[in-house]
């Protein structure tokens, strides 16, 4: 049987616990973000795992727009980062610029950081944060 | 194609979107006296983002506006390709049987807005919950791809910043350019940062501008004009959002409209004269370059280097200027990269940015990071 894994499901529990939550295929592929099909083969028989929280950064990028949406002090660094058992996430590494670099080991981190969204389910979602750690 | 029309680009102050559609349209049939109103059976039109002026509604408001009265008007929105698939859904239109001539078009109007708040609209082209949410803008998921590409590749931000400068100079002698001023390499370089290391000189600008063709069955073209243009190829392929992808260097929506372009027109790279192609960002052009075929991958860099894509080089890319310096009305681009190739396969381009002895042209349109790719191939069917 196919387990879903809705958006909020995946933010809420990253808020109450701080595990990041996946999905897998039976080929072994794990898609996060989660979605509907596979991210790799487009199987639709997916199972929800809990990942390390461990990745790479692929990219990064110093953003210097301010926001009302995202209203954290510029620039900041956002990346892509590539997580150990597979997929991407996207989110800020609060560490000194001159300490990001390509490569580097980061852990994902839930924090709520409050907006004026005017979705109503976005009001308690929290973001996604990395903290570089040692490789 | 029998006609095109195109309002100048740029900071069009009082002036709304549906005024500048017209102003599009008065163009498009002043060039094409045999064509009246009553001929048109559909319009399409490309428009992204409905939240700039308010408004809704767009492809009846446009078409009754204008007095293209009781027709089905309908907006497509594929983001920055809208106005590619504005082209293609007329292209299938017309296919189909259902239509004899169908006008197809783009707007955008941007400038109601300030900056901050426009780049926050523009970014709804990014996936909300996990790409918009965690701190993505349009610009910064070009901005990943521009840093993993300089990695692998060993591309520059001066081989980036010679994207915009060889493009601003194309747009010098362009009246519908937003942006006819020439820069430099240091010019790029020392524009502030927008998102590391895109610079505000390696993005296209925000502006006002409407766009449209005529086309027509391919057997009714000659009633309306001597100068037709054939659409070869119409493709597309879609993608999903970045942060789902392996691969952040080529985007796959675009090779695989390429290759079906190709396919279905039975041309090759090298029937290929001119191209205009999705410079949202520089480092579109050099991955664009690559994704086309013009290079091979990962030697954008050096191709924007060699000189080769200037006008008057082996493969001229986007004589218009691009969106970089012609402007970038999200839902118009791809409806004026039409424009462009109608013009100058018609030889009324000044003689300066004319790219000699062209017949057959390219225009890729890509929509957000790669979330879609339109590919057409276009030869003006008396040379």
């Amino acid at each position: 049987m196919t387990e879903k894994l809705t958006v909020d499901a995946f933010y809420a529990e990253g808020k109450k616990t701080g595990t990041l939550l996946g999905l897998e295929c039976p080929e072994g592929h794990v898609t996060v973000p989660p979605r509907h099909s596979c991210r790799v083969c487009g199987s639709s028989t997916m199972k929800v795992l809990a990942l390390s929280g461990i990745g790479t950064i692929a990219s990064f990028t110093q953003v210097y727009s301010k926001s009302k949406e995202f209203p954290l002090e510029t620039p900041y660094t956002l990346a892509l980062v590539t997580l150990k058992e597979g997929g991407n996430l996207l989110g800020v590494v609060k560490d000194d610029q001159a300490n990001v670099a390509v490569g580097k080991a980061v852990r994902v981190r839930f924090e709520i950081v409050n907006s004026n969204s005017k979705i109503s389910v976005e009001t308690t979602r929290p973001r996604i944060f990395f903290d570089l750690v040692d490789s | 194609m029998i006609s095109a029309g195109c309002a100048a680009y740029g900071k069009r102050e009082g002036l709304s979107a549906r005024e500048l559609f017209s102003e599009a349209l008065d163009e498009l049939f002043s060039n094409c006296p045999k064509l009246g109103r009553s001929d048109v059976r559909a319009l399409y039109i490309g428009q992204a983002f409905e939240s700039f002026e308010h408004q809704a509604n767009t492809g009846p408001g446009l078409a009754n506006g204008y007095g293209l009265a009781n027709i089905p008007a309908v907006r497509v929105d594929s983001v920055s390709s809208s106005g590619g698939t504005s082209l293609r859904q007329g292209v299938l239109g017309i296919l189909s049987g259902a239509y004899d001539l169908v006008i197809c078009g783009g707007i955008e109007k941007m400038t109601t807005v300030d900056t901050l708040e426009a780049i926050e609209i523009i970014s709804m082209a990014a996936d909300r919950p996990f790409e918009q949410w965690n701190g993505a803008t349009l610009t910064a998921l070009n901005a990943l791809a521009a840093r993993v590409h300089m990695r692998r590749f060993g591309t520059t931000e001066e081989q980036m910043a010679l994207v915009a400068v060889k493009n601003h100079d194309n747009a010098l002698e362009n009246p519908k350019a937003y942006l006819r001023k020439r820069i430099t390499v240091q010019d790029v370089l020392a524009s502030r940062a927008i998102s590391s290391p895109l610079k505000l000189l390696d993005s296209s600008p925000i502006c006002d501008g409407a766009s449209c063709v005529a086309l027509t069955r391919p057997e009714l073209a000659s009633s309306y004009t001597d100068t037709p243009i054939d659409i070869l190829a119409s493709a597309e392929a879609s993608d999903s959002d970045l942060v789902f992808r392996d691969d952040f260097v080529s985007f796959k929506s675009t090779r695989a409209a390429v290759e079906q372009a190709f396919e279905m027109s039975a041309m090759t790279l090298g029937d290929i004269d001119f191209a205009e192609l999705h410079d949202a960002f520089t480092i579109n052009e050099i991955i664009a370059y690559e994704d086309v075929g013009f290079c091979k991958k990962g030697d954008g860099g050096k191709l924007i280097e060699s000189g080769a894509t200037k006008i008057g080089g082996s493969i001229p890319v986007n004589p218009s200027g691009g969106l970089k310096a012609k402007g970038h009305p999200v839902g118009s681009s791809g409806t004026g990269q039409a424009y462009e190739v109608f013009t100058q396969l018609n030889r009324s381009v000044a003689p300066s940015r004319q790219v000699k002895d062209s017949k057959v042209a390219l225009i890729h349109s890509m929509g957000g990071a790669g979330v879609d790719a339109i590919v057409h191939i276009l030869k003006a069917r008396w040379l």
